[in-house]
C-alpha cells in the first residue's frame, strides 16, 4: 500500500501534468474505481433493459446498505439521487411550506440552497430568514448563538446548515444545531454535500430530520452520486423532485428510477467506500486536514496575506486564504489565465467584501502543490505570469 | 465501407453478446464508434472536471445544441438539454403557473410519467385533469382528433399533451393536426416526442408547438440518456429547470447547462449519434425500421395466432403492438422474466383495453429472425413448454 502524497497521484485519474488543489468540487477517482465504473457502464449499455429492470432493483438496496452503514444509518431511510440539488429540491418542495412558514439559513449556505429558498419565497411566499455572518462571526459559539436567537424570537419551520460549508469552507457545529432544532421544534436539514469521506458521520447519533451528502466529492465515487437520508416519519411525505413513472409507488422506487439515465454509476459507491476503508477513514481525514492547513498556511505566507479563520479546529480538508488583490473581476480573469497557462485551477469567491481562495487536500496531494499554485497565481495577479 | 442494415450491422453495436434485442427503443443501443468517443469524453471529464464543467461545456454545449436543433429544424436558442423526458416534462408543467382554474388534456395512452405529472399537479395544485379514454377501436387518427377537438370545444382546456409516437401502445399520432387544434382553441400544446429524433422526420419550425421534447438516446444513437427540450420563444423567460440549482434566475440556457454535479460529458455524444444517422440517411433508417417492425410483428402475430393491435400500417413507426395469446397479465409478466432469463430476449408487454399486448421495436441491426426467435421462445414459456 502506497503512502499518502505524491506517489499516490499515479493511482488517480487526473489529467497528466495538472496540479489539482481543488479535489472537492467534483471529486477525483482512483484508477481502480474507474476500471470498475467503465465495466459497469458497458454492461448497462450492452443490455439496458436487463440493467434497469432487473439488475438495479436487486443491486440498489445492497449499495444503499453499504453507504448507509458507512454513515451509520438505516438503509431504509437512505436513497440515491444524482446530486445535492436533486436531494435539496426533493426535500424542500415536499414539506408543504406556505406563507405561514419560515426557512432559516446562513449567508454562507451554498448558492444552490439559497436559490431553492428564493424559489420557495417567489412561488409559494414562504418566508426566509438569512443569518448574515461576517468574518469575525465565523466562530461556533457565535453561529450557534445567532441561530438560537432567531429560533427563539421567530417561528422557524425549517432550518438548514452545512456540515462543511463551501464558500467559505468551515466545519460547522451540526450536533448542536440539530439539538437546537429539536429544542425549538424546527425541521433540521444538514447540507452534507461535503461529508462522506472527509468527516466522520454518524446519522443515528446526529439524528437530523434530513441529511444529504455527495459520494463523489470525498468518497471516491465518480461524479455524481448523492445520498439522501430522511427520518422515518417523512418516508411517506417526500417525493423525488422529478415526478416520473414510480410517483406514488413509494420513495424507494421513486429514487431507484426516475427517468432514463445511467443508474449504473451507483455501483461505484461501493468501490469508493472500499477504497476509503483500505486506508481507513480516520487516517484519510487526518492527512487531508493537516495538509490543507499546512498548504494554505504556506499559500498565505507566499501571498503575504492570511487565512480567513485562524482556528484549525474549524476546518476540514478545505481552507480559505485571503487573495492579495481587491478587484474581484480581475481576480476571476487571473483564475482563467492561471488555469490556461499554469495548469492549476484555484477556487475563488467573495465573502464579506474581500476575495478568498479555497484550497482542498486529498490523499494524492502534497505541499508542493500548494506552493506551485500560490506562486503561479501570484505571478498572474502581478502580471508577471 | 458502409454495411447494409440488418444482421451484419449488429457487431458494430454495443449489444450484449448472444442477446436478441427486439426492444431497441426503451433506452436505446449505440454503435461501438459512439461508445469509443463516449468513453474518451468521459475520461477527459473525470481527469479534469473543473476544466470540463467550467470551460469546456459552456463552449461545447451551444455547438451541440446547434447540431441537435438543426437536426430537428429549430433555433438552437430555443433548445436545451436535460437528462430525460421526465426532467423536460416536469420543467414545462411545473412552470406554467397552473392552478385550479386550469385544465390539462391528455390521452389514456400517454406515457405513465406524463400521467403521473398530471396527477401530481392535480393532487398538489388542484389543477383539473381531462383524460380522453381510447379503446382499441378508437385508435384511428380521425377519432383521436375528433375526441380532442370535442373536449377543447366543450371545456376550457389550458394545456394539452400528445405523444409524437406513443409508448404503450405504440402508434404514430397526428401531431400536426393536434397543434393546429391547439392554436384554434387557444390551448398550450406539448408534444411528448420521447420517441422522435432519429425515427421520425421532425420539423419544429413547421410543426410550431409550444413545447416539444425528445430523447436522443432512444433512436438517435446517443448513449442513455439525453433529452432535448424545445420551447417557443415566449416561454424562454418563464420556464425554469425543475431542479433549482446555482444558475436559477441566470437564464434558461445556464439553468439547463448546469443544474448540479453530474457527468454532462454525455451531451457531446449527441453529435456522434446524429453523424451516425446522417451517414446512412434518416429517411433510409426510418424506412428500414418501420418496414421491419411491421413485417416482424406480423410474423409474431402469425406464430402466436393472434393479431396486431392496429391494422393500419401508416399508424406505426418502428414499434408495433401484437396481441398476446393469454389473458392473465400477472402470469404474462412472470413469463417475460422467465423468457429473458432462459432465452436472452426481453419482450415489452403492457395492458391496454382489457388485454395484454407485446411491443416490438426495430432498429438497423435487427432482422426478421429476431422476431421469429422472440415469438417462438415467448410462446414456449407461455405454454410452459420452455
Amino acid at each position: 500500500m502506497k503512502n499518502f502524497g505524491k506517489e499516490l497521484k499515479d493511482d488517480f485519474v487526473i489529467e497528466s501534468g495538472y496540479t489539482c488543489v481543488n479535489h472537492s468540487s467534483f471529486g477525483y477517482i482512483p484508477k481502480c474505481v474507474l476500471q470498475s465504473r467503465i465495466d459497469n457502464y458497458r454492461k448497462f449499455l450492452e443490455n439496458p433493459d436487463s440493467f434497469a429492470r432487473y439488475i438495479i432493483p436487486k443491486q440498489s438496496p445492497i449499495v444503499r446498505k453499504t453507504a448507509a452503514e458507512f454513515l451509520n444509518a438505516n438503509f431504509n431511510q437512505c436513497f440515491f439521487s444524482n446530486n445535492s440539488a436533486e436531494s435539496m429540491n426533493s426535500i424542500i418542495k415536499n414539506l408543504g411550506l406556505t406563507d405561514k412558514d419560515t426557512i432559516l439559513y446562513l449567508n454562507i449556505a451554498y448558492p444552490m440552497v439559497k436559490n431553492v429558498i428564493k424559489y420557495m419565497n417567489t412561488h409559494f411566499n414562504v418566508n426566509t430568514c438569512m443569518i448574515d455572518l461576517k468574518v469575525e462571526d465565523l466562530k461556533k459559539e457565535i453561529i450557534l448563538q445567532y441561530i438560537e436567537e432567531n429560533m427563539k424570537t421567530k417561528k422557524i419551520t425549517v432550518a438548514i446548515l452545512d456540515n462543511i460549508s463551501s464558500f467559505p469552507s468551515l466545519k460547522l457545529p451540526i450536533k448542536e444545531f440539530v439539538e437546537l432544532c429539536k429544542k425549538y421544534d424546527v425541521i433540521s436539514i444538514i447540507d452534507g454535500a461535503h461529508g462522506a469521506g472527509i468527516r466522520e458521520i454518524n446519522l443515528k447519533e446526529l439524528d437530523p430530520d434530513f441529511f444529504f451528502t455527495n459520494l463523489n466529492k470525498w468518497a471516491f465515487c465518480p461524479c455524481s452520486v448523492n445520498l439522501l437520508y430522511v427520518k422515518e416519519k417523512y418516508l411517506n411525505l417526500i417525493h423525488n423532485n422529478t415526478i416520473s413513472v414510480f410517483y406514488g409507488a413509494g420513495i424507494e422506487k421513486e429514487f431507484e428510477y426516475y427517468g432514463t439515465r445511467d443508474a449504473s454509476i451507483i455501483l461505484s459507491v461501493i468501490d469508493g467506500i472500499n477504497y476509503i476503508n483500505s486506508f481507513g477513514l480516520k487516517q484519510i481525514i487526518e492527512y487531508c486536514e493537516n495538509l490543507a492547513w499546512e498548504g494554505s498556511n504556506l499559500v498565505a505566507k507566499i501571498w503575504q496575506t492570511e487565512l480567513l479563520v485562524q482556528d484549525q479546529s474549524m476546518h476540514s480538508a478545505m481552507v480559505n486564504v485571503l487573495v492579495p488583490h481587491k478587484d474581484h473581476p480581475y481576480i476571476m480573469d487571473c483564475q482563467k489565465i492561471c488555469f490556461e497557462k499554469y495548469n492549476v485551477f484555484i477556487v475563488l469567491y467573495e465573502f464579506d467584501g474581500r476575495s478568498w481562495a479555497r484550497f482542498s487536500a486529498s490523499i494524492y496531494n502534497c505541499l508542493e502543490d500548494y506552493e506551485y499554485a500560490a506562486k503561479q497565481f501570484l505571478n498572474v495577479l502581478k502580471n508577471e505570469g
